[in-house]
């Protein structure tokens, strides 16, 4: 009876669901029926069902629940006016028939235009592709104007590109390289009018054979060009004079198998093409491992001048860039640049010769990639003229080949420089990839590097410790070393799944030679020697647009050179990234901890020291130990250009000396020392916003340092020694050092269309534009030191900058023509002003102001 | 008779609204691998008929403009769509490669979610609704303040006008660029329709199938020893992924 029941329950309510509940109806107008009308079932904000009438003006809505007690039932339709019925529990009895009689009427419909429709951008993996039109406006001249449109590019003062803050390596047209590390001669006078589409690339990695294995650290732009301008000539040309000149004449010609761009520049408006170049790096040995002659106890003071002079400015550039396949199998690209500059120059001028040809010979595509040889080669003379005998010669060559699995890069790099001081670097790459099957691959690397410089001290106003010669301190003092590194390291790469795994064992060793010549003729020359061996593991795993690196190291190294000694210590790096197509997100933790405990015995010769010969020895047990971490965030919105910095670094250093002996002539004693300790915590915050019309950026670092040293004998133990010496001191000393530096940077953009004459598509316009641009920066440094002896010494120092720049322009732009005309005026004012004085009445200042100057000028622009 | 009474089908008249819409749409498409394509279309609605008609970008016509001797049959490869929104046929004008056929369709009303997610497009409140339509997922947001029940593309059936389209793979979307409410050119008219070939859906996959085995069949002969069974698993990117069988 019991079940009989709760089947009868459960019955009755499988038949109350199964009601066959709805809201039906026909819609009318006129008394004839209205099809294609919308009837909404509301509730709230919520629409719970709708219906469409069919073209005998019926509809049926059937999802809608008991339980809610007030609906709004909303018929539309685009020739009625709006009806709302109101139904409760009353009227809905679950079989709802309605007739409803709509009134003609008109819908309000207002017209629309996006100017942003479209997002503009898609991404494909590492790939960002925008397409132009829809950030332009027509009015962009050289390329560098269109991608300082393009959400994520920022382009720095000196025209350097970063994109989503990684700077990019290289541009390409088309996929053709022709300028290399010196894109900015392409961004800065190219015509931009040609533009389809520009691609992002991000993690790209220049050695083919390990796509899909490993994340390249490149970022690359792309430029697409329009389809219509494939085989004609386009160009700009550029003419405006007035107070000064500023002249430009830009031709390129794109075909599938011949690349030309042939382009001239002239100004006097202040902007420098010496900049455009971008040396290839010669040093490739850490910059842990070079040595430096410790001469930097003798820093000169700055000197106080007067205004500075009136400076020069004019700089033209002329350049050829050529890429084309003279088979379907080889191709060769490249560009040779003149660049003559004395823009800033109180006297003479600078000019700069380059080469950069590179090519291509294509055997066969492989499994991995392509069967290639690539030969390439950067010639560069710079010759300053100014002081004529500065000469400097840059040569970089190298050849790389690929065949089937294998990959060799050979490379050399160059340079010489023949002056007062000259300079000689050679540096040579040798690296073989391998890669075993499509999850793992080998690199091995070899790098040889030898220099060789000479640098001349005059005049030292300081005082040099170890010297007693007056006659030192208005000496000359040559400083000559020349040292030899190699580096060798074995890397293997796999890809398993979502993980990416990465060991590396290397060896870096440099040996230098250091000699120091002061006028009177005694030599001081050091030999030092340093060996760095590492092993490190990574991973990375990448869950979509998330990726989580770990990557710990341990470090061994080996030098007989103070302060670098033996020491053995692990480093560990931690990083979080999270990657949309519009932010980068980053958590980086890491931290390293040295520690190392030795007995050394010094037989100090002092470098420079006076006719007499002070030898002195010092045995001293010590130990070291440092430990340092730190905590990075990083978030970067290209989309709505917000750019965010925090970090937090901690570093702590302990160090004493457990007992220290030291004999000088017949004399030897024994003491104990401690400290110095030292606790370095720095934190930096930075954050940029990007407005349409006015872009802020503010940064500020602060840090804080804290030294406390406590060395020398213990008084007791001074109570006991105090007859042996005088020289021996105890020392207290704590110190706090706080620097702070604040940058304020502020754009004010404007740009107003005062004729529209056609508002539906291309404008034809005179635009009034304006650009201000504010600059402030300013450090504070402030030093407080107390010692035994120096019982507060607090000192502080700071300097700042401030540039403002004004720039309007009125332009008459018509985009079915080919002529822009112009009207511009512009007023540049850069200072710098560099205070510095400390509280003991020493004041010293330089100031130094440059100003551009005021001007106007009319100028005509031609696109072709 | 029958070419007359097709015209005069397309060319609607209009008679239960007399007002004429345009509305043009960014249509973009970016197939993964593929350069990224920026169309306009361009839907014109009038009385109970909307055309939704897919202008290919400008360098696509220079491109057959400059070429001399190239005769266009294909009517510049128009995709355009025709849509009584009482009765819910469809008439589209569709390629199988080059070659355009109409194709006729009944009783296509998709079976939308409509969701609490709102937002503001060109000041028009739009609401945001999903659906399944040929293999491809789409969230569609949708402006009840238009009262038409179609959009872009093949995209219709709610209760007003669609303003923005997307696939969930990111790789099909339509974006509202600007709506006119008196258009120089009110005419509702499928190019070329009356020397089209009108087949249904069905009868257009299988034509397309044909032709894409015989493509493969030649590409094979043509490759010199390539594997088959790469060639035969390659699938063309097309907007409508049950295209294939």
């Amino acid at each position: 009876m019991k079940y009989t029941c709760l089947i009868c329950f459960i019955l009755v309510q499988f038949c109350a669901f199964g009601q066959n509940r709805f809201i039906k109806g026909q819609v009318r107008i006129n008394n004839k029926p209205l099809g294609s009308a919308n009837v909404l079932l509301i509730s709230g904000d919520s629409t719970i069902d709708f219906s469409i009438t069919d073209s005998t003006g019926k509809f049926i809505i059937r999802n809608y629940s008991d339980t809610i007690h007030t609906y709004i039932l909303q018929i539309t339709h685009i020739s009625c006016e709006k009806k709302i019925i109101e139904l409760n529990q009353n009227s809905l009895s679950g079989q709802t028939e309605l007739i409803i009689a709509m009134q003609p009427g008109t819908v309000p419909l207002p017209e629309v235009i996006i100017e942003s429709a479209g997002r503009g951008y898609s991404q494909k993996g590492d790939t960002t592709s925008f397409a132009v039109k829809k950030y332009t406006d027509g009015s962009e001249r050289v390329l560098e104007d269109i991608l300082s449109r393009i959400p994520g590019i920022k382009i720095a003062e000196n025209g350097k590109i970063s994109f989503k803050g990684q700077e990019i390596s290289r541009v390409m047209i088309e996929g053709t390289d022709l300028y290399k590390t010196n894109y900015r001669i392409a961004t800065k006078n190219v015509t931009g009018r040609v533009v389809d589409s520009i691609e992002a690339i991000e993690n790209h990695n220049p050695n083919p054979l390990l796509k899909n294995i490993t994340k390249g650290n490149e970022t690359i732009l792309n430029i697409k060009l329009k389809d219509d301008h494939e085989g004609k000539w386009s160009g700009i040309a550029n003419m405006a004079a007035g107070k000064g000149y500023d002249n430009s004449l830009n031709a390129m010609l794109f075909r599938k198998n011949r690349q030309f761009v042939g382009l001239y520049s002239g100004n006097t408006t202040g902007e420098l093409y010496t900049d455009l170049i971008e040396t290839p790096a010669n040093s490739i040995l850490s910059a842990s491992n070079t040595f430096s002659v410790p001469i930097t106890a003798v820093q000169a003071p700055d000197i106080p001048q007067a205004s500075a002079a009136k400076l020069k400015n004019s700089s033209h550039i002329a350049s050829i860039a050529i890429g084309g396949k003279n088979t379907t199998q080889n191709s060769f690209s490249g560009h040779v640049s003149f660049i003559h500059n004395t823009t800033g120059q109180v006297k003479g001028s600078v000019e700069r010769y380059i080469a950069y040809p590179d090519s291509i010979f294509l055997r066969s595509k492989q499994t991995f990639s392509e069967d290639v040889d690539i030969l390439s080669a950067a010639f560069e003379i710079l010759n300053k003229r100014s002081t004529r005998k500065n000469i400097v010669n840059l040569l970089n060559a190298s050849f790389s080949r690929a065949e089937r699995v294998n990959a060799m890069t050979f490379g050399s790099t160059g340079m010489t420089e023949k002056s007062n001081e000259p300079e000689m670097n050679l540096a040579h790459q040798l690296q073989i990839t391998t890669r075993y099957s499509e999850k793992d691959a080998f690199i091995f690397t070899l790098q040889s590097q030898y220099d060789d410089a000479r640098q001349v001290y005059n005049n030292f106003p300081g005082v040099y410790y170890h010297t007693t010669d007056p006659a030192s301190l208005t000496s000359q003092i040559t400083h000559e070393s020349s040292s030899f590194g190699s580096y060798l390291s074995a890397q293997y790469h796999s890809r398993k799944g979502k993980s990416r795994f990465m060991v590396e064992i290397s060896n870096e060793y440099v040996a230098s030679t250091f000699r120091l010549q002061p006028a009177y003729k005694q030599v001081s020359q050091q030999l030092a020697t340093s060996n760095t061996s590492r092993f490190s593991m990574q991973d990375e795993f990448s869950f979509g647009k998330l990726s989580f690196t770990a990557r710990v190291a341990m470090n061994v190294q080996f030098s007989n050179f103070y302060p670098e000694k033996q020491k053995i210590f692990p480093s560990s790096r931690v990083v979080l990234k999270w990657s949309p197509s519009t932010a980068n997100v980053f958590l980086l933790f890491g931290g390293t901890q040295q520690s190392m405990g030795e007995v050394n015995l010094f037989i100090q010769k002092p470098l420079l020291t006076d006719y007499r010969t002070i030898r002195e020895g010092i045995l001293e047990p010590e130990y070291f130990t440092n430990a340092s971490g730190g905590f990075l965030y990083a978030y970067n919105d290209f989309l709505r250009g917000i750019d965010i910095t925090a970090s937090l670094i901690w570093t702590g250093n302990e160090s004493g000396i457990v007992r220290r002996y030291t004999f000088s002539g017949i004399n030897s004693r024994a003491f104990p020392a401690y400290g110095p300790y030292t606790y370095f915590t720095s934190t930096n915050f930075s954050v940029s916003k990007y407005l349409p019309s006015l872009s802020l950026f503010a940064k500020m670092d602060a840090s804080y340092h804290i030294n406390s040293t406590y060395s020398g004998i213990d008084p007791v133990t001074l109570s006991r020694y105090r007859f042996f010496s005088s020289r021996i001191m105890p020392e207290i000393r704590s110190s706090f050092l706080i620097p702070f530096n604040f940058t304020l940077k502020a754009i004010w953009e404007q740009q107003k269309v005062l004729v529209d004459q056609n508002n539906s598509s291309l404008l034809r316009s005179v635009e009034w534009k304006t650009r201000i641009r504010y600059a402030f920066i300013k450090y504070l440094q402030l030093f407080f030191d107390a010692s035994l002896y120096k019982l507060w010494n607090p000192q502080k120092s700071f300097q700042e900058s401030q540039s403002s720049f004004f720039n309007a322009e009125l332009k008459y732009n018509n985009p079915d023509s080919k002529w822009q005309i112009r009207i511009q005026m512009q007023n540049i004012t850069n200072q710098r002003l560099i205070p510095n004085y400390s509280f003991s009445d020493i004041l010293m200042s330089t100031e130094e102001t440059s100003v551009l100057g005021s001007r106007i000028m009319a100028g005509v622009t031609y696109l072709f | 008779m029958k070419p007359l009474l097709l015209l005069s089908l397309l060319i609607a008249s209009g008679e239960a609204w007399t007002q004429t819409l345009e509305i043009t749409y960014l249509q973009r498409v970016s197939f993964t691998g593929k350069k990224t394509n920026y169309d306009t279309g361009d839907l014109k609605i009038s009385g109970n008929y909307s055309l939704y008609s897919l202008r290919l970008a400008p360098k696509e016509k220079t491109k057959a403009e400059n070429a001399d001797f190239l005769i266009d049959l294909s009517g510049g490869m128009q995709f355009q769509s025709l849509l009584n929104m009482v009765t819910d046929e469809r008439q589209t004008r569709d390629y199988v490669f080059t070659k355009p056929y109409l194709i006729k369709e009944k009783d296509i009303r998709l079976a939308w979610i409509i969701t609490t997610e709102k937002k503001k497009i060109g000041g028009y409140l739009a609401t945001r609704a999903t659906t399944e339509f040929r293999g491809r997922k789409y969230e569609c947001w949708f402006t009840a303040d238009i009262p038409l029940n179609t959009g872009p593309w093949k995209l219709s059936g709610l209760p007003g006008l669609i303003l923005e389209a997307n696939d969930v793979e990111n790789e099909i979307g339509f974006q509202l660029i600007k709506i006119r409410t008196h258009p120089a050119d009110s005419r509702l008219e499928i190019n070329a329709a009356g020397i089209l070939k009108t087949i249904t859906w069905d009868e257009f996959r299988t034509l397309y199938n044909q032709k894409l085995i015989s493509l493969k069949k030649l590409l094979y002969a043509k490759s010199g020893g390539a594997d088959y069974e790469t060639i035969a698993n390659i699938i063309p990117n097309t907007i409508e992924k049950t295209l294939f069988q």
